[in-house]
């Protein structure tokens, strides 16, 4: 109890609080705009570290983490574009309710889920956190392989259209992915002789790109045209919060479930927040109980599942970071070089010798959450009033936006003409009745995945039943399987029930203009 | 044949040519299995046997089905010439304001960018639409420049 106790009063101190707060509201705005992501804060951050004592110097990274963390909701509600990859989950009900004239409610779902995320491995991280880091050591390259394949297989099948389309789409993500030097060998794949190439082609332009790009174009074709869509209507922001407190009341079994599988998510290193949202998504759909609004148009628990979970994964990150000395995602690779800077050696030496500090990070950690829920609760007007400026002042805007986030990444002209490219696939892929989220995935997840295969394959000296040894990795491949099965099955009943196509192709060209939207 | 045939047709000759040229990557001494045109390959095989199931359900399905006989000679691609002026003004705009920003720097072409769309999307007093994509660029600049510290010279 006397560490946590002097860890609180280290969290406390009027530096580190304020800094804390400062790391908050960064994350909040830098999240917020699309481009800028949380890893590019902390890393922008980073060098002023340098100069402050440790325990400041990680509440101020632990505060951009846990704002960014709920901050990217914002974009990917209001402006259907994630700020970043843990919230393009998000965008899938979010946007739906936004335009429904719930902004404010889909807001504070998420910040709320957000928060109760981060709170729930707050508390797993002080309880538990040396029992969670064995249990991520069980995950293999095997594992960590398998565990992808399922995410991906999870997204193809539940998107919009039919899961030959999902398994195409996430196919091309993982194409796309290839380009570059390969892992393992750094041999150049796709590179077409060119420099730049070789680095392969980064998530981040055509996240950009992919949900940016198709509403420009949309709404430079209605120009002048009297199909125009009615604009987002507002509700009273107040009110807004209340509702989605009361909505909050009707999820805690999702919030739980999707907390427990963010933070364990997070404790191993390598998967990310994007599987955490994905897996909460997924078990939230088939397992909730309210109906009355379809999940990918307007669900609350589609909201509130990706959001816990992103946010419990930053806990669960810190986890492996802290005992093992192996960060979980990017953002927690930046706060393993902050804690080396500052002469800390993670481990278990780390808790014995300077337990002040490690317990100050949780301190801190618990006061960004607090700071967080006032400030995302009082700026929830502020946020809805994005939605009030007609598209056609805020859209030119956004492209902006778009064209020097995608630049400002590597200062490389590339990500510009990626973001482009994949902005035009995006709207004629959802044109096709393609979905885009898979694709978007797979090119996260598509490194990842091919390392892990190979390196499993080379460990078990070329036996691909290495797969099915392993009990945690069978697992998965049995939930995969059957996955698979049952989607086609429903696929193929539905189909004879209709009997008829329902791509958007069959409808006139100016109706398939109105369906454009985020997948 | 409409456009729900070609799109997937042409992802399996892509699948097809993104196999052929993996067939060229190195193979790896160690474990010649396992080398760099592994997974590509079996990428480019997965989707191409995907993409051509699309083809064979889309065209099965269309044959089928009791919808009107007009609506399957759809044209090829079904996209209407208002959507492809968008898509090729908002490509012309982005490319010309990439090689704009060299030239001229980043607020007067960010600032010609954002006029530029803001005309096309029906923004209008036109003063008004170049009094906000000035102050738009300034603004931008500052942020991304200025709080950030980000370099915008293109």
């Amino acid at each position: 109890m006397a560490p946590l106790l002097n860890g609180l009063i280290e969290g406390l101190q009027p530096l580190t609080l304020l800094l804390t707060a400062v790391g908050v509201v960064l994350g909040l705005v830098i999240a917020a705009i699309p481009g800028l992501t949380v890893s590019l804060a902390v890393v922008l951050l980073l060098p002023f570290t340098f100069y402050l004592p440790a325990s400041p110097a990680l509440g101020l990274l632990i505060g951009v983490f846990v704002g960014g963390m709920a901050g990217g909701a914002i974009s990917a509600i209001l402006l259907n574009i994630p700020g970043n990859p843990a919230s393009i989950i998000t965008t899938r009900d979010g946007y739906p309710m936004a335009k429904e004239g719930r902004a404010d409610v889909a807001l504070g779902i998420a910040f709320l889920s957000s928060i109760i995320g981060g709170t729930f491995s707050l508390i797993v991280l002080c309880l538990i956190a040396p029992q969670i880091a064995k249990f991520a050591l069980l995950f293999g390259a095997a594992e960590q392989a398998m565990l992808v394949l399922l995410g991906l297989t999870l997204v193809a099948g539940f998107s919009e259209g039919s899961i030959v389309r999902g398994l195409i789409s996430a196919g091309l993500g993982l194409a796309i992915a290839m380009i570059g030097l390969d892992p393992i060998t750094a041999s150049a794949r796709y590179t077409f002789d060119t420099v730049e190439m070789q680095q392969g082609i980064s998530f981040i332009p055509v996240m950009i790109g992919m949900f940016a790009l198709p509403v420009a174009i949309q709404t430079l074709a209605r120009t002048g045209d009297n199909s125009l869509p009615p604009a987002i209507p507002v509700a009273n922001a107040r009110l807004g919060v209340r509702q989605a407190i009361a909505s909050i009341n009707q999820l805690w079994g999702c919030i739980f479930r999707s907390s427990a599988i963010g933070t364990t998510i997070g404790a191993i290193p390598g998967t990310g927040s994007a599987i955490a949202a994905i897996l909460s998504y997924q078990y939230a759909e088939r397992l909730s109980k309210n109906r009355t609004v379809e999940f990918g148009k307007g669900n609350p628990a589609g909201i509130a599942a990706p959001e816990a979970a992103n946010s419990a994964m930053t806990g669960g990150a810190l986890i492996p970071m802290l005992i093992l000395g192996i960060p979980g995602d990017p953002v927690t690779a930046v706060m393993l070089g902050a804690l080396l800077i500052q002469g800390l050696t993670p481990g278990f030496t780390l808790f014995r010798d300077s337990s002040e500090i490690v317990y100050g990070l949780f301190a801190s950690f618990g006061i960004s959450l607090v700071l967080l829920t006032i400030i995302s609760l009082l700026a929830i007007p502020l946020f809805v009033k994005v939605i009030r400026i007609p598209a056609r002042v805020l859209m030119p805007t956004i492209v902006l936006f778009c064209v020097i986030g995608s630049y400002a990444l590597q200062n490389s002209v590339l990500d510009v003409w990626v973001m482009l490219s994949a902005g035009v696939l995006a709207y004629y892929m959802q044109r096709w009745n393609y979905p885009i989220l898979p694709l978007l995935l797979a090119l996260i997840l598509g490194k990842i995945f091919e390392t892990q295969f190979r390196m499993s394959l080379i460990i078990a000296l070329g036996d691909p039943l290495i797969f099915l040894k392993k009990p945690i990795s069978l697992a998965f491949v049995v939930l995969f399987v059957s996955f698979l099965v049952w989607t086609v099955r429903r696929e193929f009943l539905e189909s004879k029930k209709k009997d008829k196509p329902a791509g958007p192709t069959t409808l006139p060209a100016s109706k398939n203009a109105h369906e454009v939207k985020g997948k | 044949m409409a456009a729900r045939i070609v799109f997937p047709a042409v992802i399996a000759l892509l699948a097809f040519m993104y196999g052929w040229i993996a067939q060229g990557f190195p193979s790896m001494s160690l474990d010649e299995g396992f080398g760099p045109g592994l997974f590509p390959a079996f990428i480019a095989a997965t989707v191409g046997v995907l993409a051509v199931a699309e083809v064979l359900i889309q065209s099965m399905s269309a044959y089928r089905s009791n919808i009107d006989p007009a609506q399957r000679d759809i044209p090829l691609v079904s996209i209407s010439l208002r959507e492809l002026v968008a898509t090729c003004l908002l490509v012309a705009l982005i490319v010309a304001t990439v090689f704009a920003i060299r030239h001229v720097g980043f607020i007067p072409a960010a600032s010609g960018l954002v006029f530029a769309l803001s005309l096309a999307m029906g923004m209008r007093p036109v003063w008004l639409s170049a009094l906000a994509s000035i102050a738009v660029a300034l603004s931008t600049h500052f942020i991304f420049s200025g709080v950030f510290g980000l370099v915008l010279a293109f």
